[in-house]
C-alpha cells in the first residue's frame, strides 16, 4: 500500500528520469484504468489499449500534475477522456456494420437469455449515457467519494448525485419496460 | 389510512442507508403500508443489489505494465486505412479489374501485342549485349494486373474490414 506522500516522491522520481518508479503507479492503478474504460468502451480489447495509452499520456504530462488533487483522480480523469475518445473514434470506424450485427444478436439472445436478470440489467445499463454509467459505476465500487467521483468526471458533486440516482431509476424502468410485470418477480 | 406514495429520490437514500435512525423507520412504515411503494422499492432494490454485486474490479492482462513502460518513449503509428476507405479502394479495385477483364473480352486486346526491335534503336553500346527482340504480351499483362488487383482487394478486405470487426466482436463483453 503506498501513501499519497510515497506517491509524491515516486512522481518526483519519475520526474527526474526514473521510469522504474512510473511502472510501480502503473501496477497500482491499472486495474482501476482498465475498469473504467471497460465501463465505457463495453470490449476489453479496446479497454486495455485505452487504459494503456492513457498511462502513455500521464506519464508525458506529468509535470501538469500540481499535487493539489490525488493522483489516482488526475489520472482517471485522462482514461475517461481516453476512453470517451476511442469510443467517438471507433463508433464512426463501425457504425453502420455493428449497428447491423447488435442488432441480430439481441434479438437471438433474448430468445435464449429470458430469464437471465443479469443480461437485461446489463442491456438497460448500456443505454444510459457514458457520463451516468461511469458514475453509478464507480459509486457502487465504493473506493471513491462523490467529490472524488465529480472531480474524475469534472462535474459538481451534485450533478453526480442527480446522475447516480437518475442512472438507477433508469436502469429500474428500462427493466420495468423489458420484462414487464416479470422484473418484480424476479 | 394508506401511506403517501414516496419519491425515488427518498427511496434510493432508503437503499444507500444515508436517512437517520427516525426517517429509516417512517420509510420502512410507509413502505410497509403501500403496495405501491413496496413494488418501486423492489424495482430499485433488484438494481441496487446487480450494482453492488457485479461492480467489482477487473484485472488487465499481465504485461499490461510492461507495454505501458515499452510505450513511454514510442512514436504514435501512423494510421492504417478506415474500414470506410478500405471498402472504398477495393469497389476502386474491382471496378478496375473488371474494366481489364472486359478488355480481355474483345478480340482488340491481341491486336496490342507487339514486338520490339533493340537493334533499331539509336543506341551505340558496344560492351553491352543487347536482346535483338522483345516481346510484350498485353493479354498477359493484363491477368496478372486482375490477379495483383484481386490479391490487394482480399488483403484490404481482411485488413481494414474483416479483422477489426472479428476482432472487436471476440473482445465484446454481455
Amino acid at each position: 500500500m503506498i501513501t499519497t506522500q510515497e506517491e509524491y516522491s515516486l512522481i518526483d522520481r519519475v520526474l527526474a528520469g526514473d521510469e522504474a518508479s512510473y511502472a510501480l503507479l502503473v501496477d497500482k492503478y491499472k486495474s482501476y484504468a482498465f475498469t473504467i474504460a471497460v465501463k465505457i468502451l463495453q470490449n476489453k480489447g479496446e479497454a486495455e489499449e485505452a487504459a494503456q495509452d492513457a498511462f502513455i499520456k500521464a506519464f508525458r504530462y506529468l509535470n501538469n500534475f500540481n499535487k493539489q488533487a490525488k493522483f489516482s483522480t488526475w489520472l482517471y480523469r485522462i482514461v475517461f477522456n481516453t476512453a470517451i475518445s476511442y469510443k467517438r473514434k471507433n463508433r464512426n470506424q463501425f457504425e453502420s456494420i455493428e449497428n447491423q450485427i447488435i442488432e441480430y444478436s439481441d434479438r437471438s439472445d433474448i430468445e435464449m437469455k429470458k430469464d437471465d436478470k443479469r443480461f437485461f440489467i446489463n442491456q438497460a445499463l448500456l443505454k444510459l449515457s457514458d457520463a451516468d454509467r461511469l458514475a453509478v459505476q464507480l459509486y457502487y465500487m465504493k473506493e471513491y467519494s462523490l467529490e472524488e467521483i465529480a472531480e474524475m468526471l469534472n462535474q459538481n458533486i451534485n450533478t453526480v448525485k442527480v446522475r447516480v440516482h437518475r442512472a438507477r431509476q433508469r436502469i429500474a424502468d428500462e427493466l420495468k419496460k423489458i420484462l414487464k410485470e416479470e422484473a418484480v418477480n424476479l | 389510512m394508506e401511506k403517501k406514495k414516496l419519491s425515488d429520490d427518498i427511496l434510493l437514500q432508503f437503499l444507500d442507508g444515508n436517512l437517520s435512525e427516525a426517517e429509516t423507520d417512517f420509510i420502512q412504515e410507509s413502505i410497509n403500508e403501500n403496495n405501491e411503494n413496496q413494488v418501486r422499492l423492489r424495482e430499485l432494490e433488484i438494481v441496487h443489489e446487480f450494482l453492488k454485486r457485479e461492480t467489482s474490479l477487473l484485472t488487465p492482462s499481465t504485461n499490461f505494465t510492461e507495454k505501458v513502460i515499452k510505450g513511454l518513449h514510442k512514436k504514435a503509428s501512423p494510421v492504417f486505412l478506415s474500414p470506410k476507405n478500405g471498402f472504398l479502394l477495393i469497389i476502386g479495385l474491382l471496378i478496375a479489374s473488371l474494366l481489364a477483364l472486359s478488355l480481355l473480352s474483345t478480340d482488340t486486346i491481341n491486336q496490342l501485342q507487339t514486338n520490339f526491335n533493340f537493334k533499331d534503336l539509336p543506341l551505340n553500346i558496344k560492351n553491352v549485349k543487347m536482346p535483338s527482340t522483345f516481346t510484350f504480351n498485353m493479354t498477359l499483362f493484363i491477368r496478372g494486373f486482375v490477379i495483383v488487383n484481386l490479391i490487394l482487394a482480399f488483403i484490404l478486405l481482411d485488413r481494414t474490414i474483416l479483422r477489426p470487426i472479428f476482432q472487436k466482436r471476440s473482445n465484446m463483453i454481455f
